[in-house]
């Protein structure tokens, strides 16, 4: 009984779409089909890949002086059209080179680098589910903003995935000291992990609202020059941006 | 939203050629497979639109068996599927 009031709500929610739209997602859903069969062929000795795919359609088409749109037949309607979409084969071997494994580790989706939905699903459309898909892409020279006629932003795309890439390599801070160099200057000594991983950022050093000096910056250490402001005695803030994706706020007593 | 009576249609493919087939005889030593199946079957379908115009595939097999006056509409699909061999290095 709920699934026949599902099922009366579903047609009242009955839409017009496109039929190049529905494609894209009858192409979609089969990649997903594929990279399933991927990971499932790994256990299973025995599974089954889709040669080709037929279906067909009831449904009314409507012109709107634009566009061909339709609309599938609801319960109880007659007279609707039928439409047979045929996908074409794919070969054993065209799966092998045109599918690869999904899940891997060290592969982030395009779904955890923080971009929004409509990308993402325009990304999917040109075969891009991940960020080593998006490298491939860029190494054949593609432009992935004229490939969208536009509507990627292929600038904030790196960005996101910049950023994804270094949320995966935190910064760790393990000590500060306070130490002396050969000319006798005060300097905070930061050890850690994963301080400076990209040398075309140098790392930028706030202390109390005073910018403070970088001697030398490494993965694993930095060493920030103080001067007579700095040292307070009292508790100071410290800031360190090790790269435009990297902030750390860490409160010293100097 | 997806009406929670109907899968994505990669859901529905799966389930359809998640087939046992495999046929041993161990007695007489006979061993067959299927290599390749045809598969037909009617289907409801619910497609919907998200916000950005991209279509969403929900399907479902017939739910009822009963015939009556008010019937659902029944779209159709088949899917012809192979032997999936994966490759030595697994891809």
């Amino acid at each position: 009984m709920l699934k026949n009031i599902q099922h009366l709500k579903m047609a009242n929610d009955n839409k017009y779409w496109n039929l190049e739209d529905f494609v894209d997602s009858l192409v979609v859903e089969l990649d997903k089909t594929r990279e399933t069969l991927a990971i499932k062929a790994i256990n299973k000795p025995l599974t089954y890949t889709v040669k080709d795919l037929a279906i067909d359609l009831n449904i009314f088409p409507t012109f709107d002086g634009d566009q061909i749109r339709f609309i599938t037949a609801q319960p109880g309607q007659e007279g609707a059209s039928k439409v047979n979409i045929q996908l074409g084969s794919i070969t054993d071997q065209q799966v092998r080179a045109t599918t690869k494994m999904s899940g891997l580790k060290n592969d982030t989706k395009i779904e955890e680098i923080g971009i929004d939905t409509k990308t993402q699903k325009k990304l999917r459309k040109l075969g891009v589910s991940s960020v080593d898909d998006l490298q491939a892409v860029e190494k054949k020279q593609v432009d992935i903003q004229r490939a969208t006629d536009n509507e990627i932003d292929y600038k904030t795309l790196a960005n996101q995935i910049q950023k994804s890439r270094r949320n995966q390599t935190p910064p760790k801070v393990t000590a500060v000291s306070l130490s002396l160099d050969e000319d006798k200057r005060p300097y905070l000594h930061v050890r850690g992990e994963n301080l400076t991983l990209d040398k075309q950022y140098a790392p930028v050093t706030v202390i109390n609202n005073t910018l403070a000096e970088v001697m030398e910056f490494s993965a694993n250490e930095l060493k920030i020059l103080l001067n007579k402001d700095h040292i307070t005695q009292q508790e100071s803030e410290l800031i360190m941006t090790f790269d435009p994706y990297t902030l750390v706020k860490m409160n010293i007593r100097l | 939203m997806m009406d929670e009576a109907f899968l994505p249609l990669n859901s529905i493919i799966d389930k359809i050629l998640d087939i046992p087939g495999d046929f041993k005889d161990e007695d007489s030593g006979v061993h067959s497979y299927i290599y390749e199946i045809e598969i037909g079957t009617p289907i409801e379908l619910d497609i919907s639109t998200n916000e950005d115009g991209t279509v969403r595939i929900g399907t479902v097999p017939p739910l009822y068996r009963v015939d009556t006056s008010f019937r659902p509409s029944y779209h159709s699909i088949t899917i012809n599927a192979e032997k999936y061999t994966a490759s030595e290095d697994g891809e």
